[in-house]
């Protein structure tokens, strides 16, 4: 009895699967940690992670940020009763907070792209954020240069938008 | 794998970015580029110029802002009634404090969180209805007035701590109190710690917040505006000036006028100094917007020509609301 109901509770997070990045570097996890991936839990219930998840739209330092991300988080994901493993609630906010902020523009963009693609909500909620700060009380100019965005808007576009919003811009 | 960049993000992570991002970037975001344009979705601010709220007795549940900015109505909560304000079907509008709105209904005052629709109530009382609610400045004490002679107030106390209004602390009952009707279509004002009531001649009565048990006493002046008028609106302006605004019948304005202080008689005003008055409704304000085009000028709710009416969700982000 008691071996059969310990062996329930590892195999959500004992089973092992493989993650492949788009440069072919290969991590291995727990199911419990990948399945905070809604992407990789629909596909573990359909049983086809046998032989590994390639996932060709992230590179490897980017799996590697959300792998370690998906670790530290594996505990609150799960968090009904297991407290041993969880990190604590301030442990793990330093973390997101020190890992979100030492983002360069072009790793953010492509953490948030990741996250978008393997569906993690609250890591692509955590980077929205952070863009979201960036952008907070910036002028358009400001924001193109903040994110390296070309202008493709003619003069008249621009007018008109700036016309319909005249409250935002001066009086 | 190929290099792309922040203006091919996809919509549905340009959607969460929007979510997070306060209103007033928002004009910003989609001046980017089209792309990012193209997943800002129309909203109205609801904060650059006070709105007026509307205080028309048909269909109470539906909350009807008239922004002048816009020259538009915006109403909200619906038939549908999911909103928390369905909950309050048959109460009286009395008057909105920031992001708090009190509804008379006849069993209680209800504070209404606007944003949450959260419904807050202040518990029962024996005498039945007020004919006036209004909140100090930031809407932590409730004041309800009582205008069948004699004129009666109470208040209850927000308390914090256990989010609940306290019991209401009303007045002794005595036939000898003071006796003024007050205009019904003005809420009493505020001013420098006392409440002013003003009758339709241009009368004051006052309470002092502080003397609870004084109640309230009739000034001996002004006894009269001396200007004509029909309807009579009570205001503090932004500079702490005790004003009223005196409209005619058709809703046309005829004056504005101040208190002077010193000989107690209500003076007219020749300019309103590039501020902008806000009036019509149970609340009036007088205030500086940033908008040159509204200075010196008087807005009304339009009564009698209904602007168009938008059904919208009073929506926070960061602190800011907005209409969308």
């Amino acid at each position: 009895m008691a071996a059969a109901a310990a062996e329930a509770t590892i195999d959500g997070g004992g089973k092992m699967i493989i993650l492949i990045s788009a440069d072919g570097k290969r991590f291995e996890v727990t199911e419990a940690v990948a399945s905070q991936s809604q992407l990789i839990s629909n596909m573990i219930e359909d049983d086809c992670t046998e032989n590994g998840v390639r996932l060709p739209n992230v590179d490897g330092d980017i799996l590697t940020m959300v792998v370690d991300y998906c670790n530290m988080h594996a505990g609150d994901a799960a968090a009904d009763g297991d407290t041993t493993k969880a990190s604590s609630t301030e442990e793990l906010k330093k973390f997101d907070a020190e890992l979100v902020q030492a983002l360069e523009n072009p790793v953010l963009f492509k953490l948030i792209l990741a996250a978008n693609f393997l569906n993690i909500k609250s890591l692509l909620d955590m980077t929205c954020q952070r863009v979201a700060d960036m952008m907070s009380g910036k002028t358009p100019e400001q924001m193109r240069e903040t994110f390296s965005i070309e202008n493709d808007f003619t003069p008249e576009e621009e007018a008109a938008i700036r016309q319909e919003n005249a409250w935002a811009f001066d009086d | 794998m190929e290099e792309r960049d922040w203006s091919s993000l996809p919509s549905d992570v340009l959607a969460v970015i929007l979510e997070r991002l306060r209103w007033s970037s928002h004009p910003s975001f989609a001046l980017t580029c089209r792309h990012w344009r193209s997943a800002v979705s129309p909203f109205y601010p609801a904060w650059i110029t006070p709105l007026l709220l509307s205080t028309a007795h048909v269909g109470v549940t539906n909350i009807r802002y008239y922004s002048p900015y816009y020259h538009k109505n915006f109403e909200v909560g619906g038939e549908d009634g999911d909103h928390a304000l369905s909950a309050a079907r048959g109460a009286k509008i009395c008057c909105a404090a920031g992001r708090h709105l009190a509804l008379d209904s006849p069993s209680a005052v209800l504070d209404v969180e606007l944003v949450t629709g959260n419904i807050n109530t202040v518990p029962y009382i024996y005498r039945g209805n007020f004919d006036f609610v209004i909140y100090d400045d930031r809407a932590h004490r409730i004041f309800g007035i009582d205008a069948v002679l004699p004129l009666k107030i109470g208040y209850a106390n927000w308390n914090s701590d256990d989010g609940v209004w306290e019991d209401w602390i009303l007045m002794e009952l005595g036939i000898n109190g003071p006796r003024l009707i007050p205009s019904p279509v003005t809420n009493p004002v505020i001013h420098c710690g006392l409440i002013y009531l003003l009758n339709d001649q241009g009368g004051l009565v006052m309470y002092d917040l502080c003397k609870h048990d004084e109640g309230f006493e009739i000034l001996d002046k002004p006894t009269s505006f001396g200007f004509k008028h029909y309807n009579s609106y009570l205001v503090e302006s932004d500079q702490n000036e005790l004003m009223a605004v005196l409209l005619g019948r058709r809703g046309t304005l005829n004056h504005v006028i101040k208190l002077n202080e010193k000989k107690m008689e209500w003076e007219k005003v020749e300019s309103l100094q590039g501020r902008t008055l806000f009036t019509g409704t149970l609340t009036s304000m007088v205030k500086k917007t940033k908008f040159k085009w509204m200075e010196d000028r008087v807005f009304l709710p339009l009564f009698y020509r209904w602007p168009d009416t938008i059904h919208a969700d009073l929506i926070s982000r960061d602190d800011e609301l907005a209409f969308v």
